[in-house]
């Protein structure tokens, strides 16, 4: 037995290596450099401080993560109206048709993000007047997330047991209380992951906003890329990260709470 | 036996690295932006010297600045970069010094271009290239005479304009519009700047660094701030022939680049070679028509195309006591750039 977990651990030796240097170091070193000072000559001086954070009381910061969190908060709701449906519907199509969707949904991802992006712009401008603007932000911000929403649904969607629905409509309930009792609850999971998918990219997708919006719409994203690059504020710029990571965190916390409340939902009944 | 396949490919990595490092006297590597030489003109250097030039590219300066560090100024035998960056990088002893013996032809340097904030002995670095900020416009669609920034502001230009994205060059043609430097380091300057900048703001349509020609040429805007490079790009396209280009009239905001070698180059005698190669008149002016940029190069000037002429040379009553280049300021004066920016582009939407 223990000779079988030696070797499990050696097995996942080069998962939690991976995590510890890709994932966990970089983050305490973000959190630990936002409360470091930033000297005059664009370097970090390992003193303690908390005005990195002070900064960001500033309403140019409040204002840019208020103005992010609108914008995700809107890409997510229209992604939820669509692509729920869009997903659901796939799940009960015949098997061929399914694969066929499916497949449909997946052939733009063979194509660079940019290029795609890119062609996107040339559509816009050449056919329509709203470049630049933050309608074009959005619809473009929906149609690269659109796809994680459909396909979390979709893969809880396979898995509900039709005859449970068949069950509840045969015993008289209405189609609207069927879904509500049965579908609603039983793809939540699915639903729920795909917002994690949409809402937390959409705050920072800055190639979106920077190429759609014409530069005129700062993110979250934005800023820190700015402190990074132009500005060389790199303690400021941790400092920003580490609220943006709390932020998403938050946004993750509360799918994962919603999720068993749906399900009480179908039980209580 | 895995241990054995694994020291085998362990070997095998050294072995080539060692061979890397043999050939390394006849390789050239040059380190700069993407689309800085004609594929001809590398080639030629190639076919006349016998050293096979290796182009790696950076996408920002910063970049430049960052890998030049990590690696202690090897790796590189020739940089191409903005003037403000060249400054960082002699401080901190990443160039050396140039031997001007091995480079017959540095009397071609345009003498305007020398002895410039970065480099005030001109012992680093030779310029490659400069370029001045100037208002591209398409007058069938705009009534305004356009001479200065002021004129940006016109009521009529509503969410038609567009800027370039470097707000240091940006909020810095606003410092000179009121009478300051761009290079100031007081705040109340700073800020007054981003008071006027903001008054802009109903005007732009975009903020973009790269290719505002392309949406100048698409009408997507009508008037632009553009670099040289983009004015040279609009000017020289079909749709862009009946557009104008205006130095502005309240002074200008130019840029030079600069080539160095890092202080540990493997191989700066072919980065000299190459350096002297490029000064010449002719193989000068092939570059600078291809980059879009102002000729550096005295003796490139009588090679350029008549239609380039004007973009390319510098007009001869041109009045550089007016002119300034974008430097380096205190991180607190960054800061404040940083500040009015963010708060420009929020009202911009």
């Amino acid at each position: 037995m223990k000779s079988r977990m030696k070797s499990d651990f050696k097995k996942v030796l080069p998962l939690y290596l991976f995590t510890a240097f890709f994932v966990i170091i970089p983050i305490a070193y973000a959190f630990f450099l936002s409360f470091m000072t930033r000297t005059n000559t664009f370097s970090v001086e390992y003193v303690f401080t908390l005005d990195n954070y002070k900064e960001l009381l500033k309403p140019i910061y409040l204002t840019t993560f208020w103005d992010s969190f609108k914008l995700a908060i809107v890409v997510t709701t229209i992604n939820i109206v669509v692509g729920y449906p869009a997903g659901l519907f796939m799940a009960k199509l015949p098997e061929r048709q399914r694969k066929f969707f499916f497949a449909a949904l997946t052939f733009p991802f063979w194509i660079n993000s940019i290029v795609r992006i890119a062609s996107i712009i040339i559509l816009l401008r050449t056919y329509t007047t709203i470049l630049y603007s933050y309608f074009a932000v959005v619809i473009t911000m929906v149609y690269a997330l659109m796809p994680f929403m459909i396909y979390s649904v979709y893969s809880a969607g396979v898995k509900l047991d039709r005859s449970a629905l068949e069950a509840a409509r045969m015993l008289g309930a209405s189609e609207i209380r069927a879904f509500l009792d049965i579908t609603l609850p039983l793809t939540a999971k699915g639903l729920l992951s795909g917002v994690t998918l949409t809402f937390v990219p959409s705050m920072c997708l800055i190639y979106i906003s920077n190429l759609l919006g014409g530069g005129k719409f700062i993110l979250a994203g934005n800023l820190i890329e700015n402190q990074l690059i132009k500005t060389h504020n790199t303690p400021l710029a941790a400092a920003i990260s580490v609220v943006l990571m709390m932020l998403t965190g938050l946004v993750i916390l509360i799918c994962n709470r919603l999720e068993p409340v749906a399900r009480r939902r179908r039980r209580a009944k | 036996m895995k241990r054995i396949v694994s020291i085998l490919l362990c070997l095998t990595f050294l072995f080539s690295f060692a061979a890397c490092g043999k050939s390394a006297e006849k390789e050239l590597v040059i380190y700069t932006w993407a689309g800085m030489f004609p594929d001809e003109v590398i080639d030629n250097f190639e076919k006349e010297t016998g050293i096979t030039v290796i182009y790696q590219n950076f996408d920002t300066d910063e970049n430049m600045l960052m890998t030049l560090e990590t690696t202690k100024g090897s790796d590189y035998d020739l940089v191409i970069a903005d003037d403000y960056i060249i400054e960082q990088v002699i401080s901190e002893g990443l160039a050396q010094k140039l031997d001007k013996t091995k480079i017959s032809n540095y009397e071609n340097i345009n003498p305007t271009f020398m002895g410039q904030f970065y480099d005030k002995d001109d012992a680093y670095t030779v310029p490659y290239g400069a370029g001045i900020m100037q208002i591209a416009y398409n007058p069938d669609k705009v009534n305004v005479d356009i001479k200065g920034y002021k004129d940006l502001f016109d009521k009529s230009l509503e969410g038609r304009v567009g800027v370039v994205g470097n707000n240091r060059v940006v909020t810095g043609l606003i410092l000179k519009m009121l009478g300051y430097s761009m290079n100031t380091e007081n705040e109340n300057e700073i800020r007054e700047a981003g008071t006027k900048l903001k008054e802009l703001a109903p005007n732009i349509n975009l903020i973009k660094d790269e290719y505002l020609n392309e949406d100048l040429l698409a009408g997507t805007i009508d008037v632009a701030l553009v670099y040289q490079s983009q004015a040279t790009l609009t000017a020289t396209d079909e749709k862009g022939s009946n557009f104008k280009f205006v130095m502005p009239e309240e002074g200008l905001g130019f840029g030079v680049m600069g080539m160095f070698v890092p202080s540990n180059a493997k191989n700066s005698d072919a980065a000299h070679k190459f350096i002297d190669y490029i000064l010449d008149g002719e193989v000068g002016a092939s570059c600078f028509s291809w980059m879009g940029y102002c000729s550096t190069n005295s003796a490139a000037d009588k090679y350029i195309d008549d239609s380039l002429k004007s973009f390319l040379t510098l007009p001869e009553n041109l009045n550089t006591e007016n002119a300034e280049i974008v430097q380096n300021i205190s991180a607190d004066a960054a800061d404040v750039h940083e500040e009015i920016w963010n708060e420009f582009v929020k009202s911009c939407n």
